[in-house]
């Protein structure tokens, strides 16, 4: 059960705010001191610079901080860790051999056969038209 | 002479041999049955056609015969100069597993999964990890799971399974988890992915499948052995099925744990440093794999052309052409997976394979192949075309003796038919001594056969097994007949997902995948009887398993039967009388697992990942290390947002849930409407 920083009646407008940005980062699976702590800090980052969130309201703009910094691994969460070590692409190189598959062969050998085939039939129908 | 050399020596010896007994074995037969053929009436057109028929199947199991054979020769010797050396106070070269000082590189270990569940495949990893701990290597190994999960709830619950592991075991490195939009090539393309990706940071692989299971001693003694020989590019640790309760999956156990070893040591013996890969529960070089084992795609369509499912037996030659070696480690254990719990499943699954190992028809003629890996390719699809050529052959001889039957007069019947029974016999001698030297190798060691139940279960358990067997095999025979002509006719198997779990089989179920199997077995017994009835104690070990069909299903699926034969000592392999540490995690971990899968099954797991902050979390965290954006199309996600505005996740359709999943600012967007 998340316990909330003082009852709702209590609060001023940007309590509000704080303790709901603070519920959202303990349901994210923060402790509740680190929750208090990362809630305050981008809460406070986002009261200095307004043009973060002109557009916005503020919850929404420091729940949209904090996803993305949970996300990248800045604020340290248990159980979200890093899921794939840096990538360093090298592709694979074709088989190549085996892309010359005799069947291919086969099949250029059977279109050579019916050439010959129709190239015969052709010499044969000329022959008895004569 | 160099050792290298001496081993070759060596192994160019023993394939002679094999080739020699083989084709010696076939000749004498092949006379024979001609010779007890003509003698019945003379030879007729059915008897004709089925003499070449009779060479290509009796060479298929005089084959597996030599090979059983040189296996149990082998493991006799080994095993009596191991006791040789025990009594002679020799010292017994241990097991080394240390890894330190050797190098600071990790070896991947890989876990490819398809919508598998994933609360079994997180405990398998949970045990390998709790293993390697224990032998203090788990520094020295990276896992990934490599999902290919196309169903979207499976793939978030797998992603919240992997966040429950990394959190149980306390770890921030060393278990990762990818998951890939489009499943392109299948396993084989999601290994190459990893190669791509990763690749690089590892000079070695360990590729499992979803039911693996490896202990931590072998897992480190893989990697020793592949920083010893520069030139071995796969080592492959022979599987053996475990965990599984069906009576069907315990004959395959009980059949794998005793029969297993000395085919799978004939096999090693005979292939050398050229053996083969099955896919799963092995080791590669990393590097060697990236620069020769891309498989090309095969000309044609479905089911014998296209992408290659089959991909271990191609991988396996393709490094062997290049110059490396692919040998089968024989003497070490530990290494697990579980098979299919019905007939149906293993049926599904052999489908699969059969298609597969069929589309390696197109690669036999490749260039530059070595010779053996042919053979491996023809023997990977022989498995599968030997029992339209028994079924064929089958019936030729039945269409054969009847027509003698009704027109035989000659003097030499009885000397025929005594005839026909010495080939009779020999087949099957050829079949069942196998059987016999597998039980007299486990004889050899009381250890052995306590963990079999002891010698008079081990023998009842062996002769139980070799009864069902002989039941089964003419039904397997119909199925792979059937998987053969339908790859012909261009019908392609759709690919699923395994059946892993023991679901058991019903009367109904029995009823519809049977029925047509057992009229079929009926309408022969009763043409049989018509016709000839002498014929008919010839065939009878055919027609039973075939006209009990249904029952014979229903039994097989059965867990009741399996444990109660279990219950008297039945059926017994070491991993039930003495698990070996990695099991017991395992056993610990499934039933750590019991308790959150029944939560997680009444979860809807959308649902979840768009409300939850947690799910999202892990969600958001994983797309952002593994996934480029792929932002779906503006009008895409208006629709999507006017649907979920409407009528919450569930308006969703089910076709957009997994672009949606994949397109991480849209998904954002959404959840935070959820959070206001």
């Amino acid at each position: 059960m998340q316990t909330s920083l003082l009852s709702e009646s209590k609060l001023t407008g940007e309590q509000l705010i704080a303790d709901r940005v603070y519920q959202y980062l303990v349901r994210c699976g923060l402790s509740q001191d680190q929750a208090r702590v990362e809630g305050q800090r981008v809460l406070c980052g986002l009261a200095s610079d307004s043009t973060k969130h002109d557009s916005v309201p503020l919850f929404t703009a420091a729940i949209s901080i904090l996803v993305d910094e949970i996300a990248c691994g800045r604020i340290r969460v248990a159980g979200v860790v890093r899921s794939a070590p840096p990538e360093d692409r090298r592709e694979m190189r074709a088989a190549l051999l085996p892309r010359r598959i005799a069947l291919l062969r086969i099949d250029a050998w059977a279109d050579a056969s019916r050439r010959v085939m129709a190239f015969a039939t052709t010499m044969f129908a000329a022959r008895l038209e004569r | 002479m160099t050792s290298q050399a001496l081993l070759a020596s060596s192994t160019s010896r023993i394939r002679s041999l094999v080739a020699l007994m083989t084709l010696m074995l076939v000749t004498i037969a092949t006379a024979s049955f001609a010779t007890v053929a003509n003698n019945l009436g003379g030879v007729n057109y059915f008897e004709l056609a089925g003499i070449p028929l009779f060479a290509i199947l009796f060479a298929w199991i005089a084959f597996s015969f030599c090979l059983a054979t040189l296996g149990f020769v082998a493991l006799w010797r080994e095993r009596i100069e191991t006791v040789r050396r025990v009594d002679d106070a020799a010292p017994v070269e241990p097991l080394s597993i240390g890894l330190e000082g050797e190098s600071r590189e990790r070896t991947a270990v890989l876990m490819p999964i398809y919508n598998e569940s994933p609360d079994r495949v997180m405990a398998g990893v949970k045990a390998m990890l709790l293993d390697l701990r224990e032998h203090s290597l788990q520094d020295k190994f990276d896992f990934y799971i490599l999902s290919d999960t196309t169903n979207h709830g499976t793939w978030i619950r797998e992603e919240v399974a992997w966040s429950e592991l990394t959190r149980s075991l306390d770890l921030t490195d060393g278990v990762f988890y990818r998951h890939r939009p489009h499943n392109t090539c299948r396993k084989a393309g999601n290994i190459a992915d990893f190669v791509e990706r990763w690749g690089s940071r590892h000079e070695f692989m360990i590729v499992l499948d979803a039911d693996s299971l490896i202990s931590g001693a072998t897992l480190g003694e893989m990697v020793r052995r592949m920083r010893q020989d520069d030139r071995l590019g796969i080592l492959q640790v022979p599987p053996v099925p475990i965990g599984r309760s069906s009576l069907f999956a315990r004959l395959q156990q009980f059949a794998a744990s005793v029969y297993g070893p000395i085919f799978v040591k004939g096999f090693s013996l005979w292939a050398g440093g050229e053996g083969n890969y099955w896919g799963h529960n092995a080791i590669l070089r990393v590097e060697a794999f990236r620069m020769h084992c891309d498989l090309p795609v095969l000309p044609g369509k479905p089911p014998l052309g296209g992408e290659i499912l089959s991909h271990d037996f191609i991988e396996a030659a393709l490094l062997v052409q290049a110059g490396y070696k692919v040998e089968i480690a024989t003497d070490l254990g530990d290494s697990y997976e579980e098979c299919p719990t019905t007939l149906a499943d293993y049926a599904q699954r052999d489908q699969r394979w059969c298609q597969g190992n069929l589309q390696h028809s197109k690669l036999l003629a490749s260039e530059n192949l070595r010779p053996l890996s042919r053979l491996h390719l023809s023997c990977g699809i022989m498995a599968y075309l030997a029992s339209p050529i028994w079924v064929l052959f089958t019936g030729l001889c039945m269409a054969g003796m009847i027509v003698d039957t009704q027109d035989f007069s000659g003097t030499s019947r009885i000397d025929s038919y005594s005839g026909a029974l010495a080939i009779f016999s020999v087949s099957m001698v050829m079949l069942l001594l196998p059987k016999l030297w597998s039980v007299l190798l486990v004889c050899q060691s009381q250890r052995e056969m306590k963990l079999r139940g002891g010698l008079l279960m081990l023998v009842m358990s062996s002769l139980l097994e070799t009864v069902f067997s002989v039941l089964l095999s003419p039904i397997m025979a119909i199925y792979h007949t059937r998987f053969v002509v339908a790859a012909l006719r261009g019908k392609s198997i759709r690919w699923s997902a395994q059946q892993r779990d023991e679901h058991g089989v019903t009367w109904s179920d029995a009823l519809s995948q049977f029925v047509v199997i057992t009229l079929a077995g009926m309408l022969v017994t009763f043409l049989l009887a018509q016709f000839a009835p002498a014929l008919l104690p010839w065939f009878s070990p055919l027609l039973v398993g075939v006209v009990f069909s249904i029952p014979l299903a229903v039994a097989m699926g059965s867990r009741k039967i399996g444990l109660a034969l279990r219950s008297i000592g039945a059926l017994l392999i070491p991993s039930e009388i003495d698990p070996p540490s990695v099991c017991q995690h395992l056993q610990r971990a499934l039933e750590d697992a019991k308790t959150t899968a029944r939560y997680s099954d009444q979860v809807d797991w959308f649902e979840d990942l768009i409300h939850n902050p947690r799910t999202f979390a892990i969600h958001a965290a994983i797309q952002k290390s593994t996934v480029e954006g792929a932002a779906m199309p503006i009008h895409q996600f208006k629709a999507l947002e006017a649907a979920f505005a409407t009528g919450g996740a569930d308006n969703i359709p089910l076709e957009s849930r997994s672009a949606l999943l994949h397109d991480i600012d849209t998904l954002k967007r959404l959840h935070l409407q959820t959070q206001q």
